[in-house]
């Protein structure tokens, strides 16, 4: 009988709402936000109970990799871009396009086109974009006052804001004490997938355009890799990996005057540095162009899920005006993906920093897709050993290590995917 | 009821346990190594995973040459540590108790937070060793940055355990030996070089042994500090055989290569294991056999 309870009970919640399991990671403000979210779903839509189950960042991918494996998947899942192509591959995403085509309410075209295209994965729209956003730079007013710099923002409005502009200002930012020992760096290197905008400004690329091959080796690109180690190297004006440790020179130490990094630290940001005044400016553009580029993360409904009109139900308020409002307006952790929000006053004239989002917004109408594929993870694994004795400074000569990464790179792309 | 029944019946929940956990997995990745699986599609094919990483897989023979090279210094010098510590902690001195709890101590640290601490021990201009060094003239290393120093400090920072489970058990193993050899000894004029070379060595050999057994198959599993240190870099310098598994089955999707290269992982400790045991004939003294 207390089996026979047990079932009955197990199989219809006592509340008789349609429970719902959201897969989230982020930082105590990114997952405060999703809470928040997810509570004011919950309060208007009585009928459905969503429960955000939070998962670290460093363990996210492999709990993510293993639910969907053993089809025991939340209902629905945020999942990084970077992993989405591959996972999308194996099918463990809900096609939306049917789903959409019957909501008259959700209509694709109020969104940046890119933000749709990301979520695109052999020909079906298999999520929707949440956190969508573009490369950005900080800058530290204080540190470019002291040396008598002027505003960036006011150079990029100008169409001067260039890599040679940003290595003259990195270089006059740099400071050492008596010892040699650095007080103060000029530039952070930019990180993966800011490298790949540097790439692009200088008329480079990291693959082909079909994903298949290295684009390394292009003059323009092994030009593009070589002022980006010469930043550490030559110019000394970007910090070493030790010396970058444990955010020893971290922009919210203020002894950081350029940044690369996204929009989404603004709230961090606001919250730890009270010593000197901040903004955000686009990239810099380059020879060959500019050097926008767009990431989000997709917001997906598991193949496993009982509750699709639910959980479609969920993912719309999730990039809905409401929680966009929130997310990117009231906080700003990335652009807003509505098209109509980005280009709103109240987006674009906050009334706390950063106040250039106008850079955001430009940044997200004109950046374009980085190149991303179902073997994303393998092709990063084969560059790293290079790129790290490029930007180690263990090999000095962009040519020959971006010769070397694209060889392997090649070779990894040639082989069988599954052996 | 029969008295073996019985028996059978007590132990059945973890042989239950045993054949789904353990014995079940174990099979699926046998199957699994002859296949080509991608977490969604799978292929019958034969031997070539294993053909593939003997003969055509540089990282394979890379991850092997580092994970060896890691063992062969960090057990024996592990291992010596560790009796060092446990002779040192057997001695009678006042606040016996409190030096072993000291040295204890760090091994109950878990393995992604020690890795976080030898972090910050290894940095190149802030870190505690670089400083410690720079006291006595002597210029720092980039200990984390520069492949040829990587595997030396994964050897050093193994040290950080020699004070856990393996020094306890060396503490048992020379409590259990008999004062009275000492004193035989004593009185025959051996040096304390001598008792400990032909007392304390040949009867802890038991120890020794078991210590060394388990301590290559721990280092052929030396997974967290590379997967949070260095990630396998740099250049593949810290490409442990654990770590290279671990990104073929779950960053790469490739089950059918990672659960061959598990098997093969289980041949290469058995033909250790058994050389170990070839060669305890030799140096390993059990009680038993002197009666």
């Amino acid at each position: 009988m207390l089996a026979a309870a047990c079932i009955a009970g197990c199989g219809a919640p006592p509340d008789g709402k349609v429970h719902l399991r959201y897969m989230a990671w982020g930082n105590v403000q990114q997952l405060a936000l999703e809470q928040r979210i997810v509570d004011e779903f919950n309060r208007l839509n009585p009928d459905v109970k969503v429960k955000l189950f939070k998962v670290p960042g460093s363990a996210y991918r492999n709990k993510m990799v293993v639910m969907f494996a053993s089809r025991t998947a939340p209902d629905v899942v945020r999942v990084d871009h970077y992993d989405f192509p591959q996972l999308a591959e194996r099918d463990y995403f809900m096609d939306l396009e049917a789903i959409i085509a019957k909501d008259p309410e959700y209509k694709l075209n109020d969104f940046y086109p890119l933000s749709v295209e990301e979520c695109r994965v052999k020909g079906r729209l298999q999520g929707i974009n949440v956190l969508f956003g573009g490369g950005i730079m900080f800058y530290n007013k204080k540190i470019l006052a002291e040396e008598g710099l002027e505003d960036p923002y006011e150079l990029w409005k100008r169409g001067e804001w260039t890599y040679d502009k940003v290595l003259e200002y990195a270089k006059k930012c740099t400071k050492f004490d008596r010892s040699g020992r650095p007080t103060q760096f000029g530039i952070n290197m930019p990180p993966m997938p800011f490298y790949i905008g540097v790439l692009q400004a200088f008329g480079g690329k990291l693959l082909s355009d079909d994903l298949q091959k290295s684009a390394l080796n292009s003059p323009e690109s092994v030009r593009a890799m070589q002022w980006i180690s010469n930043l550490r190297w030559r110019h000394k004006c970007a910090p070493t990996p030790s010396q970058g440790a444990n955010s020893a020179f971290g922009f919210e130490t203020g002894k950081l005057a350029l940044s690369f990094d996204y929009v989404g630290m603004s709230s961090r940001f606001r919250e730890l540095i009270t010593r000197f005044d901040w903004d955000i400016c686009p990239m810099p553009m380059g020879p060959k162009g500019d050097s926008f580029f767009v990431k989000g993360n997709q917001l997906v409904m598991s193949r496993e899920t009982k509750n699709p009109d639910a959980a479609w139900r969920f993912m719309k308020f999730v990039n809905g005006p409401i929680a966009e409002r929130i997310l990117y307006i009231q906080e700003r952790r990335q652009s807003p993906t509505r098209m109509a929000l980005a280009e709103s006053e109240d987006f674009l004239k906050p009334k706390a920093k950063p106040f250039n989002m106008d850079a955001v917004a430009l940044t997200v109408a004109k950046g374009k897709i980085l190149p991303i594929g179902p073997r994303w993870p393998e092709v990063m694994q084969t560059l790293g050993p290079e790129l790290d004795n490029l930007f180690a400074g263990r090999e000095k000569d962009a040519a020959t290590a971006m010769k070397r990464a694209s060889d392997a790179v090649d070779k990894v792309l040639s082989e069988d995917p599954g052996l | 009821m029969k008295r073996s029944t019985a028996g059978f019946l007590f132990t059945l929940p973890w042989l239950i346990g045993f054949l789904i956990f353990t014995a079940g997995p174990m099979l699926t990745s046998l199957y699994l190594s002859f296949t080509k699986y991608d977490l969604s599609n799978m292929e019958w094919v034969g031997t070539r995973n294993y053909e593939r990483l003997l003969t055509e897989e540089p990282l394979f023979w890379k991850s092997l040459q580092v994970t060896f090279t890691y063992a062969i210094f960090s057990v024996p010098l592990g291992i010596i540590g560790s009796l060092a510590l446990a002779i040192l902690l057997n001695q009678k001195v006042r606040g016996q108790r409190v030096f072993r709890t000291l040295f204890y101590l760090p091994s109950l640290v878990p393995a992604a937070a020690s890795a976080l601490l030898w972090q910050w021990i290894f940095n190149n201009d802030y870190g505690l060793l670089n400083y410690g060094l720079g006291m006595f003239g002597i210029g720092g290393a980039e200990w984390l940055s520069d492949e040829k120093y990587t595997l030396g400090a994964f050897v050093v920072m193994s040290l950080w355990g020699i004070g856990g489970g393996r020094m306890v058990i060396f503490l048992a193993g020379l409590q259990g030996i008999s004062e009275s050899y000492y004193e035989a000894a004593k009185i025959d004029g051996a040096s304390p070089w001598k008792q400990f070379r032909f007392i304390t060595v040949p009867q802890l050999s038991p120890v020794i042994f078991f210590n060394l057994i388990l301590g290559f198959i721990g280092a052929f599993q030396v997974f967290t500090q590379a997967y949070i240190m260095t990630g396998g870099g740099p250049n593949n310098s810290t490409l442990f055989y654990a770590l290279s598994l671990f990104r073929n089955a779950f960053e790469y999707f490739k089950l059918g290569k990672a659960s061959a290269m598990a098997w093969l992982l289980f041949l290469i400790l058995m033909v250790i294991t058994a050389i170990q045991f070839w060669s305890s004939k030799r140096w390993v003294h059990y009680e038993a056999e002197a009666k």
